[in-house]
C-alpha cells in the first residue's frame, strides 16, 4: 500500500471511530450544558448500554444494531430516573461534592455490573463483525460504518430537535441562562431531566454500536468517559457543535497517532491534547465554552 | 495618601456595552456616590477597578501606576483597594470571626497579630456577638454587615461598597450610614454605590451618574439631583423616591 | 494547641502498637492504616483544605513508587535518598499541572489531574525498557530487614504528614484555602492570591503522597501499573478524606481507620464488591452527610450553628 493510501486509509478509520466519540461525547455536553454538572458515571452508562445490547443478544437473539430501538428508551428512563433520585439534591451544592456523587454512582454502576455478570470478557460476534467493504483499494469495516450512520442519523436528530422543537429550544436556553430560562417559565427541573435522560440515551446507544467490534468487560466505561471529557474540553463545555467537531478531531487523532506514532500510546494523544488546550486555549478548540 | 483615577474605560458583553468611556478621579479621603437605574453598569465599574473584569479600553490608576492587567488579590494588597459584593458571598462554613481574620491576614501573617484588627471590624460593624457563629447562618442583613467589616479588615485606602445597604431595615440604614460617616471621618476614600438615595445624599462629596454603561453626569449631590439628564433617567424609576 | 495534643496523644498509642501486634497479618494491617493515614491526609490539603477535587492522586503515588523504585534498581540509590527523589519529581510534576490549572476558573483541575494520572499509567504500561510494563518492578533487597522498623517508618511518615496538616491548618496559609474552598472571588477580594496558595498545598500534597508511594513500593517489595496508578486507587485516596471528613485535619486519620478496616475486612469476603460498596458510601455520605464523620460530629456537638447547604 503506498503511503498515501495508508494516511487516507487511517485518517477515515479515525474518522468513523470519531463518530463514535461524537455519540459518547455530546452527551455529556449536553448534560454539562443545561446542569453544569460533569458526569463522571457517563462512560458507566454506556457500559450499561453493552451489556443491556448483550443480554438481549445473547437471551433473545435481537441484533445489536436492532437493539437500538430498545436500548434508547431504556438509557433515557434510567438516565432520567438517575438525575431525579440522585442529581437533583446536589444541583445547589458545591462542586466537588457534585462531581464525587457521580463519581460514586460510576463505582456502584461499574461495580454494580461486575457483581452481576462478572469480570470476564465479553463479545458479540454478529456476521459483520469482522466484515469489510472496499472503496477503491480502502477498506471500512462494516460495523464501524453502519455504527457511523446511526450516530449521523442520531446526532443530526439531536440536533434538529434542540434547534426546531419547542422542548429543544427551552433546552438550550436554559443552558444559556438557567435564571433567564426560568424567568420566562421554562421548567429547568424538567429540562434538566431532559438533558441527562436524553444524554445517557445517546452513550447507551454508543455502548450498543461498540458491542460487535469491542470488548465488553465492566471496567470499560472510565476509559470512554475519559474520552467524553476530551471530546467535551476539546469542543469547549457545553457546546453541542463543538463536541461534534471534538469528537472527529480526537478519532483522527488517535488513528493517525497509533500508525504513525506508537499504538501504545494510542490513549494517551487525546489526553495530551486535552492537557494542551487547557494550556493554550481552555474554552476549546471550538467555538466558546459556556463556563 | 493615593489619588485613583479611572480613564475612559469601557466593556462590554457580547454587543451590549456595560461600560462606556466612563471617567472620573476620586481624590484622597473623599466619598464618591455612584449611582445610576439598574443595570445602568455600576457594579460592572467595580468588577472593573478591582481587577476582576478586564477592560476592552481604558484603565484604572492608583497614584499614576496602571491597574490593569493586575489579579484583584494584588490590587487589595499592593494598592489597597478593595470592594463589598452586591451579591453577598461570605465564607459560609467559616465563623463570622474567621471571615474577617482571612480580610485582616491581608497585612500580616500571624493569626495573632490578625486577630484585634478582625475584632475591632466586628465590633465597627456591630456583629461582635455573633463572631463564632458560622457565616452562613447569618440573615442578609448581617451579611451585608459582614461584607463591610471583612473588607475594612484589609485596611484599604479606598473602598467600593456596592448596595451594602440593599435589603436592610431603616434603623439598619442608619447604623451603617453613620459608620460610613466615621470611616469618612477617619480619611478613608469611598465610592458609594446605593439606591437608597437618603444614604447617597448624606454621605457622598460628589456623585457620578451612569445611565446605560455612559457617565451622564458628575457634580457635588444638589447640582446632580436637578440635572436634567438624572431625571430623565430616572424617570419611572421607584429608586427616585 | 489542642491538635497537637490529639496528635501526641495518638502518635504514642500508635507507637505502643509492636509491644502487642506481633509480626504478623495484625502488624500488616497497621501498616497500611497509616499508609491510608498519610495518603487521606496529604489528598486532603488540596482536596478538603483548598476544595479543589483531585481525582489522580495516583499519578503522584505512582511517581513516588516507581522513582524510588527505578533509582534503587539503576542506580543502587538507598531507600531514604529514592524517596527524596520520587518527592522531588513529584514536586515538579505537581507544579506544572498547577500552573496549568489553577489559571482557569471551572472544574478542570478534577478533569486533569486524572488525565495525568492516565498518562503516567500509560507509560508505566508501555515504557517496557525500564518500567517492565505490566510485568511490574521487583525489589528483592528491601529497605528494612523487619516489619517492625516498617512500621516505624510509616508511622513517622504518617505523623509528619498530620503534623503539617494542623500546622497549615492554623496558619494563614490554612486560613487562605478554606477562604478559596468557600468563595475564590471573595478570597480574591481580600487580597488572597488563588494560583500562589493553590499550588503551594497542591505540591505539598503531591510531596506527601509520592513520600507513601515510594514507602509502598519498599514495603511491598513489588510495584506494577495496576497497583500504584489506577483510578481506583485514586478514587480511594479521595474517600479516606471524604468519608472522614473533607477540610478538618483528623477527619481522614478516622476515614483511614474506617476504609482501611472495611477494605480489609471486605477482602476477606468478596474482593470484587468492595469499590460496589465504596460507590455506595460516596454517594450516602455527599447525599446525607457531606462534612463526612468528625464534620457531623462537630456539627451535632456545635448544635443550632449550621450553615445553608
Ligand atoms: N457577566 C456578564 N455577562 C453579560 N452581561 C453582563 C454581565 N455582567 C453584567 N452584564 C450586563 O451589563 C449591564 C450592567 O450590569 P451591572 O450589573 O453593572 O449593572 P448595575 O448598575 O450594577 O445594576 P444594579 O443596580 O441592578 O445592580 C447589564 O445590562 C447586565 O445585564
Ligand atoms: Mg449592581
Amino acid at each position: 500500500m503506498s503511503p498515501l493510501l495508508i494516511f487516507i486509509q487511517t485518517l477515515l478509520s479515525g474518522l468513523l471511530t470519531g463518530g463514535l466519540y461524537v455519540q459518547i461525547g455530546i452527551g455529556l455536553s449536553l448534560i454539562f450544558g443545561v446542569m453544569r454538572i460533569i458526569n463522571f458515571a457517563h462512560g458507566e452508562l454506556m457500559v450499561v448500554g453493552m451489556y443491556l445490547t448483550y443480554a438481549l443478544f445473547v437471551f433473545l437473539r435481537i441484533d445489536p444494531f436492532l437493539s437500538i430501538l430498545l436500548v434508547a428508551p431504556a438509557l433515557f428512563f434510567f438516565g432520567a430516573a438517575i438525575e431525579r433520585i440522585f442529581i437533583q439534591p446536589v444541583l445547589r451544592a458545591k462542586e466537588e461534592n457534585q462531581i464525587l456523587l457521580t463519581v460514586g454512582l460510576s463505582l456502584i454502576l461499574s461495580n454494580g455490573i461486575l457483581l452481576l455478570f462478572g469480570p470476564d470478557y465479553r463479545n458479540i460476534t454478529t456476521s459483520y463483525s469482522g466484515a469489510v467493504f472496499y472503496l477503491g483499494p480502502i477498506s471500512l469495516s462494516v460495523p464501524m460504518s453502519l455504527s457511523f450512520l446511526v450516530t449521523i442519523v442520531m446526532t443530526g436528530g439531536l440536533y434538529l430537535f434542540l434547534m426546531k422543537s419547542w422542548t429543544g429550544k427551552a433546552i438550550r436556553a436554559t443552558a444559556e441562562d438557567r435564571d433567564a430560562a426560568m424567568l420566562i417559565g421554562i421548567d429547568a427541573r424538567r429540562m434538566g431531566w431532559l438533558a441527562f435522560g436524553i444524554g445517557s440515551a445517546l452513550v447507551g446507544v454508543a455502548g450498543s454500536l461498540l458491542d460487535p467490534i469491542y470488548y465488553i468487560f465492566p471496567a470499560v466505561g472510565g476509559a470512554f468517559t475519559l474520552k467524553a471529557f476530551v471530546v467535551t474540553v476539546l469542543g469547549g463545555m457545553g457546546s453541542i457543535t463543538g463536541a461534534m467537531a471534538g469528537g472527529l478531531l480526537l478519532g483522527v487523532a488517535e488513528s493517525l497517532g497509533a500508525v504513525y506514532l506508537s499504538s501504545g500510546y494510542k490513549d494517551a494523544i487525546g489526553l495530551l491534547l486535552f492537557l494542551g488546550v487547557l494550556l493554550v486555549k481552555p474554552s476549546g478548540l471550538f467555538g466558546r465554552s459556556r463556563l | 495618601m493615593r489619588r485613583f483615577e479611572v480613564k475612559g474605560i469601557t466593556k462590554s458583553f457580547g454587543g451590549l456595552a456595560a461600560v462606556k468611556e466612563v471617567s472620573f478621579t476620586v481624590t484622597p479621603g473623599e466619598t464618591l456616590g455612584l449611582i445610576g437605574p439598574n443595570g445602568a453598569g455600576k457594579t460592572t465599574l467595580f468588577h472593573l477597578i478591582t481587577g476582576f473584569i478586564r477592560p476592552d479600553r481604558g484603565e484604572v490608576r492608583c497614584d499614576g501606576e496602571s491597574l490593569v492587567g493586575r489579579r484583584p488579590s494584588a490590587i487589595c494588597k499592593r494598592f489597597g483597594i478593595t470592594r463589598t459584593f452586591q451579591i453577598v458571598r461570605p465564607l459560609a462554613h467559616l465563623t463570622v470571626l474567621e471571615n474577617v481574620l482571612v480580610g485582616a491576614l491581608c497585612r500580616t501573617r500571624s493569626i495573632r497579630a490578625a486577630t484585634p484588627g478582625a475584632l475591632s471590624a466586628l465590633e465597627r460593624v456591630g456583629l461582635a456577638d455573633r463572631a463564632g457563629d458560622l457565616a452562613g447562618s447569618l440573615p442578609i442583613g448581617q451579611r451585608k454587615k459582614l461584607e463591610i467589616a471583612r473588607a475594612l479588615a484589609t485596611r484599604p485606602q479606598l473602598l467600593l461598597l456596592d448596595e451594602v445597604m440593599g435589603g436592610l431595615h431603616s434603623h439598619e440604614i442608619e447604623g451603617v450610614i453613620a459608620l460610613l460617616k466615621e470611616l469618612k471621618q477617619e480619611g478613608l476614600t469611598l465610592i458609594v454605590v446605593e439606591h437608597v438615595m437618603k444614604a447617597i445624599l448624606a454621605l457622598s462629596d460628589r456623585i457620578v451618574v451612569l445611565n446605560f454603561g455612559e457617565k451622564i453626569a458628575e457634580g457635588i449631590p444638589s447640582e446632580v439631583v436637578s440635572h436634567p439628564e438624572v431625571i430623565r433617567a430616572y424617570l419611572g424609576e421607584e429608586a427616585v423616591s | 494547641m489542642r491538635d497537637g495534643i490529639i496528635l501526641a496523644v495518638a502518635s504514642a498509642v500508635m507507637a505502643a502498637v509492636p509491644l502487642w501486634a506481633g509480626e504478623g497479618f495484625l502488624l500488616h494491617f497497621f501498616i497500611l492504616l497509616l499508609l491510608n493515614v498519610t495518603l487521606g491526609t496529604a489528598w486532603n490539603l488540596i482536596g478538603g483544605f483548598a476544595g479543589q477535587l483531585s481525582l489522580g492522586h495516583a499519578a503522584f503515588f505512582g511517581i513516588g513508587a516507581y522513582g524510588a523504585t527505578l533509582a534503587h534498581l539503576r542506580w543502587a540509590l538507598p531507600g531514604w535518598q529514592g524517596m527524596w527523589l520520587g518527592g522531588a519529581l513529584s514536586l515538579l510534576v505537581a507544579a506544572v499541572l498547577g500552573w496549568i490549572c489553577f489559571r482557569l476558573k471551572g472544574p478542570y483541575f478534577a478533569l486533569a489531574t486524572i488525565a495525568l494520572a492516565e498518562i503516567l499509567r500509560l507509560v508505566a504500561q508501555n515504557w517496557k525498557e525500564v518500567t517492565h510494563g505490566s510485568e511490574g518492578l521487583l525489589i528483592l533487597r528491601p529497605l528494612f530487614s523487619s516489619k517492625v522498623q516498617f512500621y516505624y517508618a510509616a508511622l513517622l511518615i504518617a505523623f509528619a504528614t498530620l503534623s503539617a496538616a494542623a500546622l497549615i491548618r492554623h496558619s494563614k496559609w490554612g486560613y487562605y484555602l478554606f477562604a478559596i474552598r468557600e468563595d475564590q472571588e471573595a478570597a480574591e477580594s481580600l487580597g488572597v492570591n488563588l494560583l500562589g496558595y493553590k499550588l503551594l498545598a497542591l505540591l505539598a500534597s503531591a510531596f506527601f503522597t509520592a513520600l507513601a508511594g515510594s514507602f509502598y513500593a519498599f514495603y511491598i517489595g513489588f510495584i506494577d501499573p495496576a497497583s500504584t496508578l489506577t483510578v481506583e486507587r485514586s478514587i480511594e485516596m479521595a474517600l479516606l478524606a471524604i468519608i472522614g471528613g473533607m477540610g478538618t485535619v483528623f477527619g481522614p486519620a478516622v476515614g483511614a481507620v474506617a476504609i482501611t478496616a472495611l477494605s480489609e475486612g471486605l477482602r476477606l469476603w468478596f474482593l470484587s464488591a468492595h469499590f460496589f460498596i465504596y460507590g455506595v458510601l460516596v454517594v450516602v455520605v455527599i447525599l446525607f452527610m457531606p462534612e463526612g464523620i468528625i464534620g457531623s460530629l462537630g456539627k451535632f456537638w456545635r448544635g443550632k450553628r449550621r450553615a445553608p447547604v
